[in-house]
């Protein structure tokens, strides 16, 4: 957000904010919210992540908006149960407040996006190399070797096969998440192709050797 | 499958299932310990018999097993400062001047305009003088419903100001501050969220304004001889 503090600086105990709050103190909400911040957004990116769905700017600005709500609506209905005789922290209840915001929504969306593939993309010249053990399996068999090769990826390169393969997401779609160009995208794509070639190459001679 | 697709995309898309299947989103159940008690046990609030109990019941429910394991990483990353890419403050977009639309979120209750968050701040929070039969009090500037904020598209300075109008309306002002010959060819287009126009008007005298919306969701968008240089969106939610 912009200039103003984290609300780290301001000198009031939660519980002294929370007060300012609910007495609607000019700044209060602000400074509480500028507080809880950083820990709201960790709530739900630690959800999405953990479901393997992905987040855009907007959807989490939306979500961030609906933790608000939540917490201001009704004269801050939500902000006055709060009572720290019951033994947690305020911190801790309001990440808990986002975590089931991230939840319900998760719950209640609709099938995953589906997008065209890349008629253009070059893959030509990787298509004319198709490596040789998988040219030689069989479907059922290139498809668990693969996923075996998968699973030796990076994170960073799993992550990209899930959004391109698995979430079936349009090149242009990847590249504006990703804040890179469409062509670093299709290139991206070729190396993590590359680079399961050499994987499956690898397994398959493992397990040759495993059998001999 | 497309012409360029081969059998191991196809092969690929299949892999990506088996491989990195996501676990199944929990659903809650009447069994599951209520919210404040994972919240005591979190926090060390409970007795340790107690804890033990509890920490064996939160195991056998996959809805309080999750939000548990997420809220506790999620309270680590915030702690420990963790890197802009897992918690992505909006400042560090903001700071670095990307194009995402700039995003206002009010709360509008009981014909009063409460701000709530958004990638920009009110220039200021003050009272404001207020005049009543028996004087004048100052009103916190929450309950005042007039916000101002500085924002910088395309190298021009805008203040935008929103206010209750009248009839519980809003009304909207944009000031644009900069090159004469670049504000003359300005035009801000008022839509809703879901994108229907409704307004669109030319900047004149370095500025525009709209008047009586009703408060539900805007966007504006700020164009130049067809270019788009920016988009606010005004989430405005009753409450």
């Amino acid at each position: 957000m912009g200039p103003m503090s984290d609300g780290s600086s301001d000198q009031r105990s939660d519980l002294e904010l929370l007060q300012s709050v609910i007495g609607r103190t000019p700044g209060a909400w602000q400074t509480f919210f500028k507080r809880h911040e950083r820990l709201i957004l960790a709530c739900l990116r630690r959800v999405y992540t953990r479901y393997h769905v992905p987040l855009t700017q907007e959807q989490l600005e939306d979500l961030v908006g609906m933790v608000c709500l939540d917490l201001v609506r009704g004269d801050y209905k939500k902000l006055r149960k709060y009572d720290a005789e019951r033994g947690y922290r305020l911190s801790s209840w309001v990440g808990l407040i986002a975590t089931n915001i991230a939840h319900d929504v998760l719950r209640r969306r609709g099938p995953p996006h589906t997008s065209t593939d890349d008629e253009d993309s070059p893959l030509a010249e990787l298509q004319s190399s198709l490596p040789d053990p998988l040219e030689v399996l069989n479907h059922k068999e290139r498809v668990e070797i693969l996923a075996d090769a998968v699973k030796h990826l990076t994170p960073t390169d799993q992550e990209f096969i899930r959004l391109y393969y698995q979430e079936q997401r349009s090149p242009e779609e990847i590249a504006e998440a990703s804040g890179v160009s469409v062509n670093t995208v299709y290139s991206r794509k070729n190396k993590v192709r590359g680079k399961l070639v050499k994987l499956v190459r690898t397994l398959t001679r493992a397990d040759q050797l495993r059998q001999e | 499958m497309t012409q360029r697709e081969d059998k191991i995309d196809l092969a690929l898309r299949e892999a990506c299932e088996l491989a990195l299947r996501s676990p199944e989103l929990p659903l809650p159940s009447g069994a599951d310990p209520e919210d404040e008690v994972l919240l005591r046990l979190l926090d060390g609030g409970l007795p340790s018999a107690e804890a033990r109990a509890l920490s064996q019941q939160v195991e056998a429910s996959p809805y309080a097993r999750e939000r548990l394991m997420t809220l506790t990483e999620a309270l680590g990353d915030a702690d420990a400062r963790a890197p802009t890419s897992v918690v992505n403050p909006f400042d560090d977009r903001v700071l670095a001047g990307a194009s995402s639309p700039a995003r206002l979120s009010f709360l509008w209750a009981r014909g009063s305009l409460r701000y709530l968050w958004g990638t920009l701040e009110p220039h200021s929070l003050v009272a404001v003088p207020v005049a009543t039969r028996s004087g004048t009090f100052r009103r916190p500037q929450e309950e005042t419903s007039f916000f101002d904020f500085a924002h910088r598209i395309d190298n021009i300075d805008v203040v935008i100001q929103i206010e209750r109008g009248r009839d519980d309306r809003l009304d909207v002002q944009l000031t644009f501050n900069g090159d004469q010959a670049r504000l003359e060819r300005l035009r801000v287009t008022l839509a809703d969220r879901r994108g229907s126009l409704l307004d669109s008007q030319p900047v004149e005298k370095g500025r525009t304004r709209f008047a009586a919306l009703e408060p539900h969701p805007h966007e504006l968008l700020i164009t130049s001889a067809q270019r788009e240089l920016g988009r606010v969106r005004l989430d405005v939610h009753a409450g």
